[in-house]
């Protein structure tokens, strides 16, 4: 079904509306390569959906319109030529082409030409990014757009990444984006957050917000990742812990509560129950340096309970 | 070609009843790791610091931890994983680390000790190895040593593939080739180690604190107290 491409464009592209639907049609079912390229395209979707949750992020504190940050989106099968990933976000939208090893130049710039002169006669203004898996420098990958006809500025190099410490090596900005989103800057919480997204991404297909990826992902909120309107609403519980239990240091991400004092970590989940928030602000109000111990007690008299996979699953609404 | 010694404390581990037996036998194994690692070796280090499950705290690792202090200083870490398999298909696997005793870091010059009863998925290993490594800054150590006395034999290169980490040694081990229901193997020790340490559930493993780490938290407490308030960086 052609739902994207405008039907009375493919017919002024010239040669037959029929033999491009037929052209679509085949791209959509994956053409050949659909298995090899498979956890390429998933490696960078997830990169993709990391760096823009960011920014939304970013935006959604700078109290950007929550209306223009629900409407980016990342769509993994767009019925267009250019048809790997379909990209909408605060400031551009883009259709981007996946290669994970060779390119196949013929069709490339078949597909980004044709792509061009329909988003030309539709008058979408779009972009175009050619995404590769195997080229040795952008500069090197630009080169060979401009051989072929193309705009150099839509190269983009994304190595296949072996392992997560080799993603966080290979994308400069994927460390800082993660730590934006899980407000935490070990790696272990950043990959416990990467492989949740990742597992989301899989189940999806289509069109879906980032917004409300982000909110499947952090249905599991031990998996370190939050709604976006749960961000930060916690964190005066950080301060007050901090100046009340002067041995212990505070952190909170999303729902999480972490502490740790003497070389000893723990982590808590903050409830949903606000009688129960309220009444741990009243104990720390009420008690003049207690240590931890006595805090840990507090936490457990007000349902804060220790984060246990197996038991906090879905508890995101208790 | 593992030592006698060794192949025989792994049987009898593997045939013991879980809880205190199966923990008293794999002390037995640590100990014979220890000594089947580094008996021969020349210029073993002077100081270790062992890291271990809580499952393996105080079996394995307090076989290895005991053994150690023949050729020098040890201390520990003791941490909660939580192994969790997302997906078979790709395999996703997650292991977060919410919960973990570290005593302080060496100084450098020192062998990172990773004490685990059983490797079979990496994940718990790599978990483990990020939070020390990259996340509690045991980043100056001489060399990570691995001790494990059955793993999947695929382990080692699944682990290499996973980290880029210098200075990684295994010892010596006996191959599984089939995973067991979690991130184990088997014949592997008997078991999920989780289990054969006596758990009856993950509760019960993550409320559980080994007395070793529980008396030196409180020292630890008790001393950057005083030393707080002996300082007058009380907030009265």
């Amino acid at each position: 079904m052609v739902v994207e491409i405008q039907k009375w464009a493919l017919r002024l592209l010239g040669e037959g509306e029929d033999r491009f639907i037929q052209r679509l049609s085949r791209k959509r079912t994956g053409g050949d390569s659909f298995s090899a390229g498979w956890r390429y395209e998933l490696a960078y979707n997830a990169h993709v959906v990391i760096v823009e949750l960011a920014k939304l992020l970013a935006a959604y504190r700078k109290d950007e319109d929550i209306v223009s940050i629900r409407n980016c989106y990342l769509d993994q099968s767009p019925t267009e030529f250019v048809d790997d990933v379909k990209i909408k976000t605060l400031t551009d939208e883009f259709l981007v082409q996946l290669k994970s090893g060779r390119i196949d130049w013929v069709s490339v710039v078949a597909d980004f030409k044709l792509q061009k002169r329909h988003d030309e006669i539709a008058h979408r203004d779009i972009k175009y990014r050619l995404v590769n898996g195997s080229a040795t420098s952008l500069a090197s990958l630009q080169e060979r757009l401009q051989k072929r006809g193309l705009d150099p500025s839509q190269a983009e190099v994304f190595a296949y990444p072996e392992s997560f410490p080799a993603y966080l090596r290979q994308n400069a900005h994927a460390a800082y984006s993660l730590k934006q989103l899980t407000g935490s800057a070990n790696m272990l919480d950043q990959e416990t957050a990467y492989r949740a997204l990742i597992y989301v991404i899989i189940g999806e297909s289509g069109k879906l917000s980032f917004v409300d990826l982000l909110s499947k992902a952090s249905r599991r909120l031990y998996d370190f990742l939050t709604p976006l309107e749960e961000y930060d609403i916690y964190k005066d519980f950080e301060d007050l812990i901090q100046e009340k239990v002067p041995d212990v240091t505070a952190h909170v991400s999303g729902r999480l509560l972490h502490l740790e004092d003497a070389g000893f970590l723990q982590s808590f989940v903050v409830p949903m129950n606000q009688q129960y928030r309220d009444g741990l602000r009243g104990w720390l109000n009420d008690h003049e340096e207690p240590g931890l111990h006595d805090l840990t007690e507090a936490l457990h008299q007000f349902h804060w309970q220790e984060v246990d996979r197996s038991e906090n699953a879905e508890t995101r609404a208790d | 070609m593992l030592k006698q010694e060794l192949t025989d404390a792994i049987s009898e581990a593997r045939s013991a009843p879980p809880g205190l037996i199966y923990r008293l036998r794999m002390q037995t194994v640590g100990e014979e790791l220890v000594s089947a690692t580094f008996n021969e070796r020349k210029n073993v280090s002077e100081r270790f610091h062992v890291v271990c499950s809580v499952e393996d705290f105080e079996g394995i690792g307090s076989g290895i931890r005991g053994e150690l202090t023949r050729f020098g200083k040890v201390s520990f870490s003791c941490v909660w994983p939580q192994f969790e398999r997302l997906s078979t298909d790709p395999l996703i696997e997650v292991c977060p680390i919410y919960k973990a005793y570290h005593q302080p870091v060496p100084d450098k010059n020192y062998t990172l000790v990773v004490a685990c009863a059983n490797v079979g998925s990496t994940t718990p290993l790599v978990s483990i190895l990020t939070h020390l490594i990259y996340d509690r800054g045991f980043e100056d150590y001489e060399h990570i040593q691995i001790m494990a006395p059955v793993i999947h034999v695929d382990a080692k290169a699944e682990l290499e593939r996973r980290v880029t980490l210098e200075k990684v040694e295994w010892s010596p081990a006996q191959l599984d080739t089939v995973f067991g229901d979690s991130w184990s193997t088997v014949p592997g020790v008997g078991g999920n180690p989780n289990v054969r340490a006596g758990f009856s559930s993950t509760r019960e493993r993550l409320q559980f604190m080994p007395d070793e780490v529980r008396i030196d938290l409180n020292k630890r407490r008790e001393e950057i107290r005083a030393l707080r308030l002996g300082s007058g960086l009380s907030l009265d």
